[in-house]
């Protein structure tokens, strides 16, 4: 039996070999003393024995009594890890650095982070805003027991937040803020018109501020005023508001070939590998020359490296793939199909915002080197209006006249 | 007076029909576990130690483990653990043996 575990970590053990003189004597002594013997060992005339270190001193006056020599063993436990520390001066002194710097890095705020705006300008310039007034990643922890100053220095440098919040948690501090809703977009007061965009007929008109120059039916050109910003003959000037929606004409060309060539892979494919040293390349395996009609290969090498060295000895693998070629054909009656979808995505990729398809007219439809030739003609109702100053009515005042 | 205290002792161990080292102190006791782990309470001697014997003093007697590869585990007060082959365990009555 060992001693207890905690007198062996705390007390400290020894283990010794005693030998020569009346090593009988020694033990009936011990055992009067009342020290306690742990794995007590006799052979011939050596005895081993462990004792704790507390108790050493009166065991070793008792073999010198006794005249028994001790050769020590083995020793356990804090004290003499304590003296072995002492020798290495500098294996306590990294523990102390070790236990210093968790303590310093402990406490500094490693990470700053902005929540509640999605605006990653305002999250930077939030950031940079804490760090001014001394919220940043390397800051010393204990600024922060209580943010109430640092929330209202913060909200001072941001004018633009309406609310900020700071919690540290750990070593990471958040940030959460709330930005003020941006008032509304200031009334437009530099007068203006609202002419046509481009040629059309006008469907509807919505003028909400300013006089309306056409009506429904009517047809405009581009640049013509629908909607005046002049009042009272050019007396008095306001900022043209409204909608003029009108009927525009597009007309596409398209041609949708009735065949399509296509090339696929049939799936067949042959493998070969090559070894490479340097520009050499050598073929190591896959030897076979199938015949394809079409072939597409690819290659697959390998980046042997060391480190950042790329070896001069490679693996190079390619693979031939076989290729076959095929004509689709497509009816008329799909082509016709697909050439009114492209016409349609092109129309409404037009600029001038939202447009509503109102009607298609295939024209022309002709049929010539495999191919499908049609004209479109596309009407859609759409806003044409666009702001332009204002034009006085002087000469031409007579031309919108009836519309006023 | 410690005879009649003994004796006052006896008799209550025997009228409760208990063993004698519950009541009565300085009454040794053995453990023997497989032949292999001997415990040996309320000793009040070790007299001898070596690789096939070991002999304790006990109260009014003498015990003699003999075996192989003996190792004492622990000498404390009153107490020893002794691990080995036991092969015999002899009590013997006080005679020269001090």
């Amino acid at each position: 039996m060992r001693p207890p575990h905690w007198a062996i970590r705390w007390v400290g053990s020894l283990r010794m070999d005693w030998h020569r003189g009346d090593i009988e004597g020694v033990l009936q002594d011990c055992y009067r003393h009342g020290i306690s013997l742990y794995r007590l060992q006799v052979r011939g005339s050596h005895c081993q024995v462990e004792t704790l270190l507390t108790d050493f001193p009166k065991v070793y006056s008792l073999c010198r009594v006794h005249g028994v020599k001790i050769h020590f063993i083995e020793k356990y436990g804090f004290p003499f890890w304590l003296r072995w520390l002492r020798k290495r001066p500098s294996f306590l002194l990294g523990f102390g650095m070790f236990a210093l710097l968790l303590l310093v890095l402990q406490s500094m705020i490693w990470q700053v982070s902005v929540s509640g705006v999605q605006n990653e300008d305002l999250k930077l310039a939030i950031v940079q805003a804490a760090q001014e007034t001394g919220l940043y990643p390397g800051a010393p922890r204990s600024r922060f027991a209580n943010v109430d100053w640092l929330q209202t220095a913060l909200l001072k440098k941001m004018p633009r937040l309406l609310w900020v919040g700071i919690t540290v948690d750990g070593s990471t501090a958040n940030v959460e803020a709330i930005e003020k809703i941006p008032p509304s977009l200031s009334v437009q007061t530099t007068p203006r018109d609202i002419v046509a965009a481009k040629p059309a007929v006008v469907a509807k008109v919505f003028a909400i501020r300013g006089t309306a120059k056409v009506f429904p039916g009517q047809i405009v050109h581009p640049g013509q005023v629908l909607i005046s910003g002049a009042l009272a003959n050019g007396d008095q000037q306001v900022p043209a508001t409204g909608k003029v929606l009108a009927e525009v004409w597009y007309t596409s060309r398209v041609e949708v070939p009735l065949h399509v060539p296509l090339t696929g892979l049939t799936g067949q494919s042959v493998v070969r590998d090559y070894l490479k040293v340097g520009n050499w390349r050598v073929r190591l395996w896959g030897f076979a020359q199938p015949r394809y009609a079409g072939e597409l290969t690819r290659e697959q090498q390998s980046s042997w490296q060391i480190g950042h060295w790329q070896l001069p000895l490679q693996w190079e693998q390619v693979r031939v793939y076989e290729v076959q070629s095929s004509t689709f054909a497509r009816s008329e009656q799909i082509a016709r199909v697909m050439a009114l979808q492209l016409v349609t995505q092109d129309v409404l990729s037009q600029p001038g915002g939202e447009k509503e398809i109102l009607g298609q007219s295939v024209l022309q439809p002709t049929i010539a080197h495999g191919k499908l030739y049609v004209t479109v003609l596309t009407r859609t109702e759409e806003n044409i209006g666009a702001y332009a100053p204002i034009h006085l009515p002087q000469g031409k005042n007579s031309d919108n006249g009836p519309g006023a | 007076m410690r005879r009649w205290k003994r004796r006052l002792q006896q008799a209550a161990t025997d009228l409760l029909s208990l063993p004698r080292d519950t009541m009565m102190s300085g009454v040794s006791r053995l453990t023997c576990v497989d032949g292999e782990q001997v415990i040996v309470e309320n000793i009040t001697g070790l007299l001898h130690v070596s690789d096939s014997r070991v002999e304790v003093g006990l109260q009014d007697r003498q015990l003699t483990l003999s075996g192989q590869n003996f190792v004492v585990t622990l000498v404390s007060v009153g107490e020893v653990h002794v691990h080995g082959n036991v092969q015999q365990i002899l009590y013997q009555t006080k005679g020269g043996v001090s």
